[in-house]
């Protein structure tokens, strides 16, 4: 088949366009006047975790109260990370610039406050000292920073999947991929690539048996772990997952809203459970809820409940109207399906599927210093795919930061055009490979066979060979890659995005088999060795490609991003 | 599966092939109409309804879901 090519060269490459990468766009432009380029698989208007909208963004106001200040929100993050993720990195890059954000978020026309009182609504939830999350009308927040990108001029290109780096063996150069409607080969060369990805979903099977009815987005793969992994980037904590508490059948967002408006959990026999798991009971953090909830469906004390039926008209009317149609702009709609009335009735609830995601508390991902830079040169990253991700309001504040000291170091470095014909041809060859076969399987055989084996082997309970087993698996599917066959653009597009999931089920089942010990809930909990340990080591597991497969080390994370 | 597109009200703008975050119609150039093609990737975002100025898309959960 003929290949169209189209060839770019620019300042800054920004890989994904969700909220992290338009803020890095945004910021980019802000403090130098510098070319950016986005690529974004989907289209800016709408990607990403928060691209049907979002309710809930934390903050601190440094308003008075004593855990309302900077001390007490850096106090919360070192608690909910257990030291395994860089607390300076995080006050750098996130939490002293919240306050900033915030303005910036009203000057682009977000109503971050109570149109009524002209004061900001916030609700406390996730083990949270004070009411950190501001509700907020969020449904349009992507098209408005997307018009702030076009004000800026930064070139997009919609529909654009990434499939790897560009890179020399010392420094990353940009990125390569293809138009996933047009097929069109994209080659673009940068001073600086910041991955902006999000986080890796699909990878293990959701009991309604719709893969794509995950948490987070479907859409993001893990292409952001994978593209740094294969590049050098040293990846932490990967065996640390995400698990939280959904409606029975939905896995929808909108937990943080029932809790922190103080909903009940209930259990079968008649017990709020979670008073014997935390001490804040149904405010405790996300993966405890979790944890309690999964312990009461293991031990027999299944189904459990949501109940709203105690909260007042204000209040279950802010919860229906103001958040969760907001946070998930279907979930009302998918109560009044199931017949269910979130005033009246008990509520089913379930666990989710696992993820990798950078949700508040996240401390997986890319391991990132205090401007955004990653262990390789030339190479940032920003938002969920990093370990500081911290959701919303850390996508909001990372992405600004790392888009701002991307900037002024690429002011200061000349343009130089590398030629790499034959790794672009590599690439080429690669990437229209599986349209070219007349035979083979479709990428979701595979695919369904991968979450096979990550719940199998690498699920909610784990332990040394089971992953043992699992790992091999998983490298007996590598061999099978070769054999898929796309029959068009969307087509290849899984079919990659299938492959990056596979590498980071590998690297998720060899940092766990690293990590000797329970830690977080059920993000990671080993039959083996089943004590919760949250307060003991802190070392994070550091993963990096080696000749011979994958490198895991320890270190504590302050030493790993440059502090010590 | 959701979603479902009300072919008395669509005027066939593209809004929803243009915004869909998983790239789940395709629009067919000769009818000048948005088609949903990949309703099992779906993730009942919402965008297309919410996106469609016509107020024609509703969203159906499939029977697994409910």
């Amino acid at each position: 088949m003929n290949v169209r090519k189209k060839a770019l060269t620019t300042d800054i490459l920004i890989v994904g366009g969700g909220v992290a990468g338009c803020m890095a766009a945004i910021a980019a432009r802000d403090t130098e006047s510098v070319d950016v380029v986005v690529l974004e698989k989907a289209s800016v208007v709408r990607s990403g975790d928060a691209g049907a909208g979002n309710d809930h963004f934390l903050a601190h106001l440094n308003s008075g109260p004593e855990w309302d200040t900077d001390e007490a929100m850096a106090a919360y993050y070192e608690r909910l990370s257990q030291g395994l993720a860089d607390v300076e990195v995080a006050k750098k890059l996130h939490l002293s610039r919240i306050g900033e954000i915030l303005d910036k978020l009203e000057s682009y026309g977000i109503e971050m406050k109570d149109r009524a009182t002209g004061r900001y609504i916030r609700t406390k939830s996730f083990g949270q000292p004070g009411p950190y999350y501001i509700n907020f009308e969020g449904k349009n927040l992507k098209p408005a920073i997307v018009e702030q990108m076009k004000q800026r001029k930064v070139k997009v290109i919609n529909r654009v999947n990434v499939t790897g780096l560009l890179h020399d063996g010392r420094k990353v150069f940009g990125a390569m991929g293809f138009n996933v409607r047009t097929g069109e080969f994209y080659e673009v060369q940068a001073k600086a690539t910041i991955l902006a990805l999000g986080d890796a979903t699909r990878l293990w099977p959701h009991p309604s048996g719709l893969p794509f009815n995950t948490w987070m987005s479907p859409f993001n793969n893990g292409a952001g772990y994978a593209m740094a992994f294969k590049a050098g980037a040293e990846l932490a904590n990967m065996e640390i997952t995400a698990v939280t508490v959904v409606p029975k059948g939905f896995s929808a967002a909108g937990l943080n809203a029932f809790t922190g408006m103080g909903c009940y959990l209930w259990n079968s026999v008649g017990e709020r459970y979670m008073q014997k798991y935390h001490a804040m009971a149904e405010g405790a953090p996300r993966n405890t809820l979790a944890l309690g909830t999964y312990r009461e469906y293991i031990e027999g004390r299944g189904p459990c409940y949501i109940d709203c039926r105690h909260l007042s008209k204000e209040a279950l009317l802010h919860l229906t109207e103001n958040l969760l149609p907001v946070d998930k702009d279907t979930l009302v709609m998918f109560f009044d399906q199931k017949g269910l009335h979130v005033d009246r009735d008990f509520i089913e609830i379930g666990i989710s599927e696992m993820q990798m995601a950078g949700f508040t508390g996240s401390v997986s991902g890319i391991v990132i210093d205090r401007t955004g830079k990653t262990t390789v040169e030339g190479l940032y990253a920003a938002g969920a795919c990093t370990v500081p991700s911290f959701a919303l309001s850390g996508a909001f504040a990372t992405g600004y930061s790392v888009g701002e000291e991307t900037a002024r170091v690429c002011r200061k470095l000349p343009r130089t055009e590398m030629r790499d014909e034959e790794q672009v041809n590599r690439e080429i060859e690669r990437i229209y490979a599986p349209l070219r076969r007349t035979e083979g399987m479709n990428y979701k055989r595979l695919e369904d066979k991968l979450r096979q084996i990550m719940s199998d082997y690498v699920g909610y309970i784990k332990n040394e060979q089971g992953l043992q087993a699992g790992l091999k698996k998983l490298e007996d599917l590598e061999h099978r890659v070769d054999r898929i066959r796309a029959k068009n653009f969307h087509e290849l597009m899984r079919t990659f995005e299938f492959q990056d999931l596979l590498l980071v089920g590998k690297l998720i089942a060899t940092s766990a088999l690293a990590r000797k010990e329970s830690r977080m809930g059920l993000s990671h909990l080993r039959g083996d060795y089943p004590n919760q340990s949250d307060t003991g080591g802190k070392d994070s597991t550091i993963i990096k490609a080696a000749s011979r497969g994958i490198e895991v080390s320890f270190r504590p994370a302050a030493t790993n991003t440059g502090r010590i | 599966m959701p979603p479902i597109i009300d072919r008395t009200k669509c005027k066939g703008c593209g809004v929803c092939y243009a915004n869909c975050p998983g790239d789940l119609f395709v629009f067919n150039k000769k009818q000048k109409l948005p088609e949903l093609k990949y309703p099992d990737e779906c993730w009942h975002c919402g965008v297309c309804r919410m996106d469609c100025p016509e107020g024609a898309i509703s969203i159906v959960f499939p029977l697994e879901m409910l």
